[in-house]
C-alpha cells in the first residue's frame, strides 16, 4: 500500500463511518431498535468526534502551504503501512458490527427481563472499540497527512490549484 | 402515581410528616426553603415545651404537654404529645414499629448515625435490592369514607401456596434530578403469584441539596393516625339503577362491590394489559419487568395497577334508586428502553406514556363495566350508566 492510498482508504472509511453513524443512530429508534432518542445522540456524540478528527486532518493536509507535491517511499514498509492502517478498522468496524448486534439481540421483544445490555455498556464498548482504532490509527493518521511537510518547508512551493474544465 | 410524581420532575409528593404508614400531605415539594421552615418550627416547639416544663417544675421527660399541629406539617393529624430531642432517631426501615410518631425530613447532622445511615440507605438504592419480605405487613384498604382512605396495617405472615396473598417487600429508590434535590424514597413492592409490581407507595425517606442533606427521623409523639395512600390517576363511575338485571351476573339482583371488583380485575387481567391479579378489598395488578403490551416496542415495563371500588346508594322515600360505584384507579409504572436490570436505568413513564396506560385501563374497565348490564350506556369516557332502556 502506497502513502497515497493509505489516506485514500482512511479518509473515504472516515466518510463512510461518519454517514453510517448518522443513519443508523438517528434511524434506529424509528425501527423498534432498542434506544431511546436521546440514548441514539449519546452514541453519535461518542462516535463522530474520531471520524470528524480525521476528516478535519485530511482537510487541513490538502490545503496547507507547504503540501509536498511527492510522497516519500517506503520501500519494505509498504506492506506494514497497509496492515497498521486497514487492519485497526477491520478491527473497528467487526467489534461494532458484534457490540450492535449484541444490544439488539440481548434487548429484543421476548429476550429474558434483566438480561439486556444497558446503554451504559453500549457506551463503555463502542468507546472501548473506539479506542483500539484510535491507539493505532491516529498515529498513523497524524503522520501519513504530515509527511512531506518537513521536507518541503525548507523550500515552500507555491500551491497551484488546478482547475480543470469540460465541454 | 408517587411514583411517576417522584422520579419525572425531581419533586416528590408526600413530602410533609409521615405519621405511622405513610405521610399525611401527599402534595408536597421537596424544597430546602421548606425543610428549613419545618426545622424552624420545630426548634420553636421545642423550645415552647421547654419552657412550659420549666414553668410548671417538670422534668421533660414526664412533661405532658400538648400543642396543636402546626399548618407547616400538613393538615390531618391533630396534637403534638411530645417533641423528641436531637439527636433523633432515623427512621427505621424495617417496618413503622409505631402509629403515633411524627417523622419528618431533618437535618443529617441531628439525627444519630446520620450520615452512616444515608450512607447505607444510597448504597441500597444503588443496588436495589427487597428487603423486609418476611413477615410482611398487609396493608389493608377498606371502603374510603368521607375523609379518604383508612390504611389498616396487619402483621400476617405469607402462608405457604397461598397465591392470592400478596407479600410485600420494601425498596429504596432514588430519583435522577437535573438539578438538586436528590431524593431516596422507600416504596413497597407487591408480589402476586411470584410476580413482582412497580414499586408503589413510596415516600420520601431522605433529600440533598447542594449545601446540606436532609433525612427522614423520629421527631415527636402525636396523638391520632390519618393515612392515606396516595392520589389516584383517574376515577371510572358505574351508576346502576337496581331495578335494571345485570347481564353479567345473577339478573334481578343488586349490583355489588365484589361484582364491580370482578369486573375490574377480568379487565386488568386480560389483553392488552395482561396483569397478574388478585382480589381483596380493592383489585391489585402487577406485571413484571417484561416488553410492553401497551406501549410497544421498544419499551420495556414493570407494572403495579390498584383499583378501589366505593359504593354509595342514592334512595327516595326509603327506597333505593340507584347505586354509584367509583372506581379509583392507580398506577405506578416503571419504564426503559432496555431489558437491563440496572434499577438507576428503570425510570417513570413520560406523561404521553402514562397517559397511554391510563387509556388502556379506561378503555378495558369501561368495556368490561359494559358488560355488567343488558342496556349499559356509555355517559362519556368516564362513566357508565346502567338503566331501563
Amino acid at each position: 500500500m502506497t502513502i497515497l492510498e493509505a489516506r485514500k482508504l482512511i479518509i473515504k472509511t472516515s466518510l463512510g463511518s461518519t454517514a453510517a453513524v448518522f443513519v443508523f443512530f438517528l434511524v434506529a429508534p424509528l425501527f423498534a431498535f432498542p434506544l431511546g432518542w436521546d440514548q441514539a445522540q449519546r452514541v453519535v456524540e461518542i462516535v463522530l468526534p474520531v471520524f470528524l478528527g480525521y476528516l478535519g486532518t485530511a482537510t487541513h493536509f490538502l490545503f496547507k502551504r507547504s503540501n509536498s507535491a511527492s510522497d516519500p517511499e517506503l520501500g519494505d514498509k509498504a506492506a506494514l503501512l497497509g496492515l497498521l492502517v486497514k487492519g485497526p478498522l477491520f478491527v473497528f468496524g467487526c467489534g461494532v458490527a458484534a457490540i450492535l448486534f449484541a444490544f439488539g439481540y440481548s434487548n429484543r421483544a421476548n429476550a429474558r427481563p434483566d438480561s439486556g445490555m444497558s446503554i451504559d455498556q453500549l457506551a463503555w464498548a463502542l468507546t472501548a472499540a473506539l479506542g483500539i482504532l484510535s491507539a493505532s490509527t491516529s498515529i498513523a493518521v497524524s503522520y501519513l497527512f504530515s509527511l512531506g511537510e518537513k521536507r518541503e518547508s525548507a523550500a515552500p512551493p507555491p500551491i497551484t490549484l488546478k482547475t480543470t474544465t469540460t465541454g | 402515581m408517587l411514583l411517576g410524581k417522584l422520579c419525572a420532575s425531581g419533586q416528590v409528593a408526600g413530602a410533609g410528616v409521615s405519621i405511622g404508614e405513610t405521610f399525611v400531605d401527599t402534595s408536597f415539594d421537596i424544597t430546602l426553603e421548606k425543610l428549613q421552615l419545618t426545622e424552624r418550627v420545630l426548634n420553636d416547639l421545642r423550645q415552647e415545651q421547654h419552657r412550659f416544663c420549666q414553668k410548671n417544675n417538670m422534668k421533660e421527660s414526664y412533661c405532658v404537654w400538648i400543642h396543636s399541629m402546626p399548618p407547616e406539617f400538613g393538615d390531618g393529624v391533630d396534637n403534638i404529645q411530645f417533641l423528641y430531642s436531637p439527636p433523633y432517631h432515623a427512621y427505621d426501615l424495617g417496618r413503622i414499629k409505631s402509629v403515633f410518631v411524627m417523622r419528618t425530613l431533618v437535618p443529617v447532622q441531628s439525627v444519630s448515625d446520620g450520615s452512616s445511615t444515608l450512607h447505607k440507605w444510597n448504597q441500597m438504592a444503588d443496588a436495589g435490592d427487597l428487603f423486609g419480605c418476611y413477615d410482611p405487613v398487609l396493608i389493608e384498604r377498606v371502603p374510603r369514607t368521607t375523609n379518604g382512605a383508612t390504611l389498616r396495617p396487619t402483621s400476617t405472615r405469607q402462608e405457604k401456596g397461598a397465591d392470592v396473598t400478596p407479600a410485600k417487600c420494601l425498596v429504596i429508590v432514588r430519583n435522577h434530578p437535573r438539578r438538586p434535590p436528590r431524593v431516596l424514597s422507600i416504596c413497597e413492592v407487591v408480589y402476586i403469584n411470584g410476580v413482582a409490581g412497580a414499586p408503589e407507595s413510596c415516600f420520601p425517606i431522605a433529600a440533598s441539596f447542594k449545601s446540606s442533606d436532609w433525612m427522614l427521623a423520629d421527631v415527636a409523639l402525636v396523638s391520632i393516625i390519618v393515612a392515606d395512600n396516595g392520589t389516584p390517576d383517574f376515577l371510572v363511575h358505574l351508576f346502576h339503577s337496581p331495578r335494571v338485571g345485570t347481564a353479567f351476573l345473577k339478573s334481578n339482583t343488586s349490583l355489588q362491590v365484589q361484582d364491580v371488583l370482578k369486573v375490574a380485575e377480568i379487565a386488568m387481567s386480560g389483553p392488552p394489559l395482561l396483569l397478574t391479579t388478585r382480589i381483596k378489598n380493592d383489585v391489585l395488578g402487577v406485571a413484571p419487568r417484561r416488553t410492553s403490551t401497551v406501549l410497544g416496542r421498544p419499551w420495556n415495563e414493570q407494572v403495579t395497577v390498584r383499583i378501589d371500588v366505593t359504593e354509595s346508594r342514592e334512595t327516595e322515600n326509603d327506597q333505593a334508586t340507584g347505586h354509584n360505584f367509583t372506581l379509583e384507579v392507580a398506577t405506578s409504572i416503571l419504564v426503559n428502553e432496555q431489558k437491563d436490570a440496572d434499577p438507576s436505568h428503570w425510570h417513570a413513564p413520560s406523561p404521553a406514556q402514562a397517559q397511554s396506560w391510563n387509556d388502556a385501563i379506561r378503555k378495558r374497565l369501561t368495556e368490561e363495566m359494559n358488560n355488567l348490564c343488558p342496556h349499559a350506556m356509555r355517559k362519556d369516557d368516564y362513566t357508565v350508566v346502567c338503566n331501563n332502556p
